[in-house]
């Protein structure tokens, strides 16, 4: 019973605690950043030679691997019972 | 005094197995591949056991840098696996488990071809009762497939295998360097088992339906075989570095689409093997390296996943995603080891994968290889954002279904808990791996500024794009068509459109035939009545007659021609007028 209660009231996490993990995140984002103003990177292509290069291929890789998997999700989405196995 | 293949020692050991029982069978488990590792350290290397067979010159145990390093992963995951499965009693399983892995170090430390077939299919074999040991229809099912796709593998492999023989007259099993018949066909056996795209898919639909013990054996050896058999046989090749880059990102899209959560991990499988493939496809000394040592990251880290989640679908029943969440109260040092395996996998630094897995992306930097280098990146941040994030997150964390399962029991724990010291361990020391590198490169170092922002830049975005797109990333209880639609649905499609064809085409000439033939019976049944009717009635009308005789007369005329001897008569009348007739103009 008790049990319960617990499970539905965790479902979401409250407000305060959302905000500080965000922050978190942000500020970690941000810190990676930085140490590229004081190194001198040897980059090997040119382009991975600009400043918060891999930043911006971290975020666009990711966005566009899941935007393309549910692209494809959408039309490859079968129920479970679609092969019907027979023996 | 220590020439005996390793294999020999897990196969006697597989024989000796049913002389033990319960717990202490387990510990015999134990015993044997740990024995098997201490053997491995103590081999010295070179080429022994010559034997002659059938005029083959075999090279029963060859040993190197590149078999001694493959052998001690094998060994120690082997260990690991069979300390997992301690609570398991079923002899069927062990006797397949140690056969596996015997086979599997059988084909890492033969010199020739022929005994690499040899150890090939027993594998094969073996790793069938495995996937069969599941119990249900669909394990049933995914075992017949996967033998038809192993058996279609071991064939081609087996004709490679014998051409190249015929051609060269060696039975020697070193780097190809001639691209002709023989060895495409040796290495699309080989790539059925490393699950190369498109004829992978085989992977995701029988790992999954083994127990929880198999699939945490069946996950590293198959594949890691396959790829040791790439790395000595055909580095440098081409080809590879295309396949490996579809395999990186394939893996990645359907992981994402998946809810079965070992057959998410079996994705993840084809993604990590596809950055060794591409290793040995740019065939540098760093990318060898990087291969084999991502090679030994790799059966670590993975099997602590499947390990993981083998935890989570014994303790709760649940194998889907959306029947899991919230499990980190419960079952928190699983959950604990779960995430070190899955950092691991995204390369985060301390771990194992930040350690090994850079050294290929290395080697495609060295050789300026753009836009494979691109590949390898994307599938990195791809590959953090789901295993390390999205997975972790569906199971143990996320909308907490209200399931509390106990802990998983100490020996798999202890298990996992071995596994994941060893990610940190190569993470933190990795030394102990570079000090065995089976080719000779220039040191590298991974513990750079340089390497460790960057990496840290990549990490850090990928999060912030999984917590943006977490709307989108929901799981549904769904499952994606593969290449492996063509030979399920396909061929039944297509057979069963060939039959509509053909028998629609029966139908119609059958109706026509048939109408055409009733057509002329029903005509010729009456034909000759109706030209006599004719013939008379003319006559009758002719002569006068009218009235009710002349219908009495049509009548009788009628019933006599349908069902009276008239006909008889008349056709003997026409043909004896005919023949005259004939006679007569002759």
């Amino acid at each position: 019973m008790m049990e319960k209660n617990d499970s539905q009231q965790e479902n979401n996490l409250p407000r305060r605690p959302k905000i500080i993990l965000w922050g978190i995140l942000l500020f970690l984002c941000a810190a990676s950043v930085v140490p590229e103003f004081f190194l001198t990177r040897k980059d090997y292509f040119g382009i991975d030679g600009m400043l918060g290069f891999y930043a911006l291929l971290g975020l666009t890789s990711c966005v566009a691997l899941v935007l393309l998997g549910n692209l494809l999700g959408h039309f490859l989405k079968r129920s479970e019972a679609y092969y019907q196995e027979r023996l | 005094m220590f020439n005996i293949p390793p294999a020999w020692l897990l196969i006697l050991g597989a024989l000796l197995l049913p002389l033990f029982t319960g717990r202490s069978r387990n510990c015999f488990l134990l015993f044997v591949t740990a024995l098997a590792f201490a053997w491995i350290v103590a081999l010295e290397p070179g080429s022994y056991l010559r034997v002659q067979f059938f005029g083959f010159d075999l090279t029963l145990l060859r040993v190197d840098k590149l078999s001694k390093f493959f052998g001690y992963i094998f060994t120690l995951y082997g260990f690991a696996g069979c300390l997992y499965a301690f609570y398991l009693r079923d002899m069927r399983q062990h006797l397949a488990a140690l056969l596996y892995i015997g086979s599997a170090l059988g084909v890492i430390f033969s010199g020739d071809l022929v005994s690499l077939y040899f150890y090939w299919e027993i594998m094969a074999v073996a790793s069938v009762i495995l996937v069969l040991a599941g119990g249900s229809e669909k394990s049933y099912a995914a075992g017949y497939r996967y033998v038809l796709v192993h058996i279609f593998g071991g064939l081609c492999l087996l004709l490679g295998i014998v051409l190249f023989i015929h051609n060269t007259g060696s039975v020697n099993f070193s780097a190809f360097s001639e691209y002709n018949l023989s060895t495409y066909l040796i290495l699309l056996g080989i790539l059925i088992n490393t699950a190369a795209v498109p004829l992978h898919a085989w992977l995701p639909d029988a790992y999954p339906e083994a127990t929880v013990t198999g699939s945490v054996v069946l996950s590293a050896f198959t594949t890691k075989t396959a790829v040791y058999t790439l790395i000595r046989g055909f580095p440098g090749w081409e080809i590879l570095v295309l396949v490996g880059c579809i395999m990186t990102i394939y893996g990645l899209v359907y992981a994402l689409m998946e809810n079965d959560i070992r057959r998410i991990l079996a994705y993840f499988i084809i993604n990590q093997v596809g950055f060794k493939v591409v290793g040995v496809g740019i065939g540098t000394a760093m990318a060898l390296n990087g291969a084999s040592v991502h090679a030994f990251a790799h059966i670590i880290y993975k099997g602590l996943m499947f390990m993981a989640a083998g935890s989570v679908i014994y303790m709760t029943g649940k194998k889907k995603c959306t029947d899991l969440g919230g499990l980190y109260k419960s079952m928190p040092w699983t959950t604990i080891f779960c995430c070190i395996g899955a950092l691991s996998m995204s390369a985060l630094p301390l771990t194992s994968g930040f350690t090994t897995k850079s050294m290929i992306v290395v080697g495609a930097e060295h050789e300026h290889m753009f836009w494979t280098w691109l590949v390898l990146q994307i599938a990195s941040a791809g590959a953090f954002l789901l295993a390390s994030l999205k997975f972790p997150y569906f199971i143990f964390f996320g909308e907490d279904k209200g399931f509390r399962p106990g802990e998983s029991n100490w020996t798999m724990l202890t298990a996992m808990g071995l596994l994941a010291f060893l990610c940190i361990l190569i993470g933190v020391y990795p030394d102990v791996l570079y000090g065995i590198l089976p080719f000779d490169a220039h040191a590298y170092h991974p513990y750079t500024a340089s390497h460790l922002s960057t990496k840290l830049q990549l990490i850090m975005f990928s999060a912030l794009a999984f917590f943006l797109l977490l709307p989108l990333l929901g799981k549904t209880r769904t499952i994606s068509l593969d290449t492996d639609w063509f030979y399920r649905k396909g061929f039944q499609v297509a057979y069963s459109g060939i039959s509509k064809f053909f028998t629609g085409l029966n139908n119609i000439s059958e109706k026509s035939m048939l109408g055409i033939v009733r057509w002329l019976a029903v005509f010729f049944k009456d034909a000759s009545t109706r030209l006599v009717m004719y013939v008379m009635i003319t006559l009758w009308l002719l002569s006068g007659e009218r009235g009710t005789k002349l219908e009495m007369r049509k009548r009788n005329l009628y019933l006599d021609m349908h069902k009276g001897t008239v006909p008889v008569g008349v056709g003997a009348t026409l043909a004896t007028i005919f023949i005259v007739l004939v006679f007569m103009l002759n």
